[in-house]
């Protein structure tokens, strides 16, 4: 089975169909995956502002990071499960969508960058915790996020106006 | 003379531009959710440091101080392009309850943001009571304008 009818029997299944045509459930989804991004971009923004020496300069990376690590966390698994659901409901559409693939190639990139963060970058923060503009590699960590949320974030709107041949 | 407002509004080369052009629309609402990132979540920053969920060793003026230029920048980007919206589309904006239900809040919201939470927030530290009913009056109020704008697009 290629990817393809995989996603086709995901939106043509029985859940799939009902959320799509579902009255209020799905507005009520898209509204928490839109109201969400201040919970999960708009939080992590201002670790990578941090991290990027842009903003609060006098308080410890660290520090700023334990700050917005719940907020943020909670926030992308909303956006993650929302997503899902909205996924489902149109999956095999979705794989067709250039802006999806845009957006899908944004998260993967987001994912190493963060990972790339946490195993490689961050081993010596105890040297640069303090520091208002830190190391080059952290900065660019920063900028590279921000970078790639605010493209998944315009693939995702562009989505809706993408046309597909389905 | 509302309505012709509205009218004028969509009829001159801007709106009609934005109305008419391939991508204007779309790339608009896309700065419209970025100014969303900024704003939003200064906001709610602010709120959870109000309400004690974060940052308590720092004093809450330090980082009212620090996310000001921000949530600025962020309302500066949804107001221009919220206005750059509406005008693409004023006259449709004209009926629809829940329009008018965002530009509403959205009135209380401002007022709210650059009169109490302002100036609470830049003193030292408001008493918890305060803190409370400012960190759940600026939620309420922008989540609201939040919710009419998506609400805009579905009903």
């Amino acid at each position: 089975m290629s990817l393809f009818e995989l996603c086709k029997m995901l939106q043509e299944s029985e859940i799939g169909m009902a959320i799509h045509s579902s009255l209020y459930f799905f507005p009520f989804v898209e509204t928490i995956h839109v109201l969400g991004l201040s919970v999960s971009v708009g939080t992590i923004l201002w670790f990578d502002l941090r991290a990027m020496g842009l903003n609060m300069r006098q308080q410890p990376v660290s520090r700023v990071f334990a700050a917005v690590r719940p907020w943020m966390l909670a926030g992308f698994i909303a956006m993650f499960l929302t997503g899902a659901i909205m996924f489902w409901a149109h999956a095999a559409l979705c794989y067709l969508n250039p802006s999806f693939r845009v957006k899908t190639v944004g998260l993967v990139l987001a994912g190493f960058n963060a990972l790339y963060f946490h195993f490689k970058t961050q081993h010596g923060m105890a040297e640069w915790d303090n520091a208002p503009t830190p190391p080059l590699g952290v900065r660019l960590a920063g900028l590279f996020s921000v970078l790639l949320w605010g493209v998944i974030i315009a693939a995702g709107r562009m989505m809706a106006y993408t046309p597909v041949d389905y | 003379m509302v309505y012709s407002f509205f009218e004028w509004a969509e009829n001159t080369p801007f709106g009609l531009f934005v109305r008419d052009s391939r991508w204007g629309f779309a790339i608009t609402e896309v700065v419209h959710l970025f100014g969303l990132v900024l704003l939003l979540g200064g906001v709610l920053m602010m709120s959870m440091r109000l309400l004690g969920w974060t940052m308590t060793d720092r004093p809450i003026w330090e980082l009212a101080r620090e996310l000001r230029g921000w949530i600025t920048l962020g309302l500066v980007a949804m107001l221009a392009s919220g206005v750059t919206l509406w005008a693409s589309e004023a006259v449709r904006m004209y009926d629809l309850p829940w329009f008018w239900f965002k530009m509403a809040t959205l009135v209380l919201a401002l007022i709210f943001h650059f009169t109490v939470f302002r100036k609470l927030a830049d003193k030292d530290e408001p008493r918890p009571l305060a803190r409370l009913a400012i960190a759940c009056g600026a939620l309420l109020l922008w989540f609201g304008v939040g919710f009419g704008g998506r609400a805009i697009g579905f009903l």
